[in-house]
C-alpha cells in the first residue's frame, strides 16, 4: 500500500476529493453527479448558535482570484441537524460537518448532537484567526469525542511546530484552508478569505513542509484544475477540498 | 458527465455605453428568464474566476440582451456557458395598468427594463425613473429624474424598483414613507446583491432579510416583495 492509499484510509476516505467547507452549503446541489465521487461532503459552518451574516458582507474579485467575507452566516446546530440529518444520513459519502467556536465551552454542545446521527464521517473544527496555540489545543480537546476531529486551519495560519502538539492533542487530521487577506474597496480596507489559483503556490509550499510529519494534511485552497490537485496529492497531502471551482464547473 | 442546467451561447454584438457595456447572446437553445431573473455565465480562460451574474433586457428568440454591466473583455465571438435562469423573478398583477420602474443601483433601470418589453405593446403605461437614461429607451417609456418618485405612486399600480443591499432607507425618503412597509401598491424590489453561485455555496454574501428572517438572494430573490424587507439589519 503507497502512502496515499494509506492515508485515505486513515481518514475512511474512498477519494481524495472533495468539497471545502462554505461552497456547496450542507447537502450536495440535487442532480449532484459528482458528489458520487466525492471522498466525502463537507457542510458550510455550523456553529452553537444561529449566527448572522457579517455587516460588511462583501465580494472583490482581483487578479488571480477574489476576496470573500461572509460571516459565516448560518441557522445554528440544532436548526442544520433538523433540517438535514436525514439527508445527511442517505448521502452515498461520509459527511464532514464543520464547526465553529470561539470558546472550548461550546463545543461539547455543539458536537454531541451529532454523534448520535448516521453517516457523519469526521467533525472539521474551524479555528479562529489570530488565536494562540494553547487555545487551539484547549479547542481540540474541547471537540475530541466519539467522531474523527480534523482541525481546519488558514494556510497562512499554520505554523510547522505546531503539527505535532495538534496530533498529540487529538486530532485526526488538518486541513489547510484559505488565507486571509484584505483589500481596498470603495475607499476603505476590506478583510475576508482568499481564493483563486493565486492561493495555489502557498497551499503547495505549505503541503511539502508539513508533509514529513505522521499527521494526514489536507489542502483546502487553490486548487482550480485537475492537475493541481494532483500535484497537491503526489506533494504529499491526503486529500483535496475544492472551494471557487466548483462554482464554475457546473457538473457538480 | 451531464451538466447541469447548462446552455452554450456566442457573444454576437457589443453594445458600449458609458455607463456599462451590455451585449447581445445567441443562445444554442431558449432561454425564457422572468424579468428579475438571472443568469450565470462563465467562459473557458481564467480572467473571471468566479461566473458573472446576467440580466436581460429584452428577449428576442434565441437571443438574449443582456443588460450592462459586462466584463469589458468580453468580445464578440467570445463563447459563453450559462446556468439558469436562476431565482425568483417579478411578478406583475394581471391588472397592471400603470407600471413604475426605479433604479437606485445606477444601472439605469436597464435590469427591469424586460418587465417593459414584455408590456410595450399593450395598454400598459410605463414610466422609468433612474439617475439618467439608457440608450434606445423605448419612446412608450416616460424617463422620469428617481427624486420624482413620491409624485408618481399616486399614479402606478405596480412598483418594481432596483436597489442595492443597505439603501432601503434612501428608497423610503424619496418616496416621502416613514417606511417601505408603507408603498400604497403592489411592489417588488430586485435587490442588488453579489450573486456567484447560483444557490449551490448558500455561503451568506447575498444574504437578504425578509420577514424578520435571513434569506439568499441568489436563491431566495433577487427579486422579494418590497413590504417584507427589512430596512435594519
Amino acid at each position: 500500500m503507497n502512502r496515499q492509499s494509506a492515508l485515505l484510509d486513515r481518514l475512511e476516505l474512498s477519494s481524495p476529493w472533495m468539497n471545502a467547507t462554505g461552497f456547496l452549503g450542507y447537502f450536495p446541489p440535487p442532480r449532484s453527479n459528482w458528489v458520487r465521487s466525492m471522498g466525502a461532503f463537507v457542510t458550510n459552518p455550523v456553529s452553537l448558535l444561529p449566527r448572522k451574516p457579517a455587516f460588511h458582507r462583501l465580494v472583490q474579485p482581483f487578479p488571480g482570484g477574489f476576496l470573500l467575507h461572509t460571516g459565516f452566516p448560518n441557522p445554528g446546530i440544532h436548526n442544520v441537524i433538523q433540517q438535514y440529518a436525514e439527508k445527511w444520513a442517505k448521502i452515498p459519502v461520509p459527511v464532514w460537518v464543520n464547526v465553529l467556536a470561539q470558546t472550548p465551552d461550546e463545543l461539547p454542545q455543539l458536537i454531541e448532537p451529532l454523534e448520535d446521527l448516521e453517516n457523519i464521517g469526521s467533525i472539521e473544527l474551524g479555528i479562529p484567526p489570530g488565536i494562540t496555540l494553547k487555545l487551539i489545543l484547549e479547542l481540540i480537546r474541547a471537540a475530541s469525542g466519539e467522531i474523527p476531529l480534523m482541525v481546519c486551519l488558514g494556510v497562512d495560519q499554520i505554523q510547522i511546530e505546531w503539527i505535532k502538539p495538534i496530533h498529540e492533542a487529538g486530532a485526526s487530521g488538518v486541513v489547510l484552508s484559505a488565507p486571509k487577506g484584505m483589500l481596498k474597496v470603495d475607499n476603505h480596507i476590506a478583510g475576508g478569505r482568499l481564493y483563486g489559483p493565486t492561493v495555489f503556490p502557498q497551499m503547495l509550499k505549505t503541503v511539502c513542509r508539513l508533509a514529513q510529519f505522521d499527521l494526514p494534511v489536507i489542502a483546502g485552497g487553490g486548487i482550480f484544475s485537475e492537475a493541481d490537485g494532483e500535484t497537491l496529492l503526489e506533494a504529499g497531502a491526503a486529500a483535496v477540498q475544492l472551494d471557487a471551482v466548483l462554482w464554475r464547473n457546473w457538473e457538480v | 458527465m451531464k451538466t447541469m442546467n447548462e446552455t452554450r451561447a456566442r457573444i454576437s454584438e457589443i453594445f458600449y455605453n458609458p455607463n456599462g457595456t451590455g451585449m447581445r447572446l445567441a443562445c444554442e437553445s431558449p432561454l425564457h428568464p422572468l424579468p428579475g431573473q438571472y443568469l450565470l455565465a462563465r467562459t473557458a480562460g481564467m480572467q473571471q474566476i468566479i461566473p458573472i451574474p446576467l440580466f436581460c433586457r429584452a428577449v428576442e428568440g434565441m437571443d438574449l440582451i443582456v443588460a450592462p454591466p459586462v466584463p469589458t473583455d468580453w468580445l464578440p465571438g467570445t463563447e459563453i456557458s450559462l446556468r439558469g435562469p436562476l431565482g425568483n423573478g417579478f411578478h406583475p398583477p394581471a391588472t397592471m395598468r400603470h407600471l413604475v420602474l426605479a433604479d437606485l443601483s445606477g444601472n439605469q433601470g436597464q435590469r427591469l427594463l424586460q418587465l417593459a418589453s414584455d408590456v410595450v405593446e399593450t395598454t400598459v403605461e410605463t414610466a422609468l425613473l433612474s439617475d439618467s437614461a439608457p440608450d434606445e429607451l423605448p419612446i412608450e417609456i416616460e424617463f422620469l429624474p428617481i427624486k420624482a418618485l413620491n409624485e408618481v405612486l399616486a399614479w402606478a399600480d405596480y412598483l418594481a424598483v432596483e436597489v442595492p443591499l443597505g439603501q432601503l432607507g434612501v428608497l423610503r425618503d424619496l418616496a416621502g414613507l416613514q417606511s417601505i412597509r408603507e408603498f400604497p401598491m403592489q411592489s417588488e424590489a430586485l435587490v442588488d446583491a453579489p450573486l456567484i453561485c447560483g444557490g449551490i455555496g448558500a455561503c451568506g454574501v447575498c444574504s437578504v432579510k425578509v420577514s424578520g428572517r435571513w434569506q439568499l438572494a441568489c436563491k431566495d430573490g433577487p427579486v422579494f416583495r418590497l413590504n417584507q424587507l427589512s430596512e435594519e439589519e
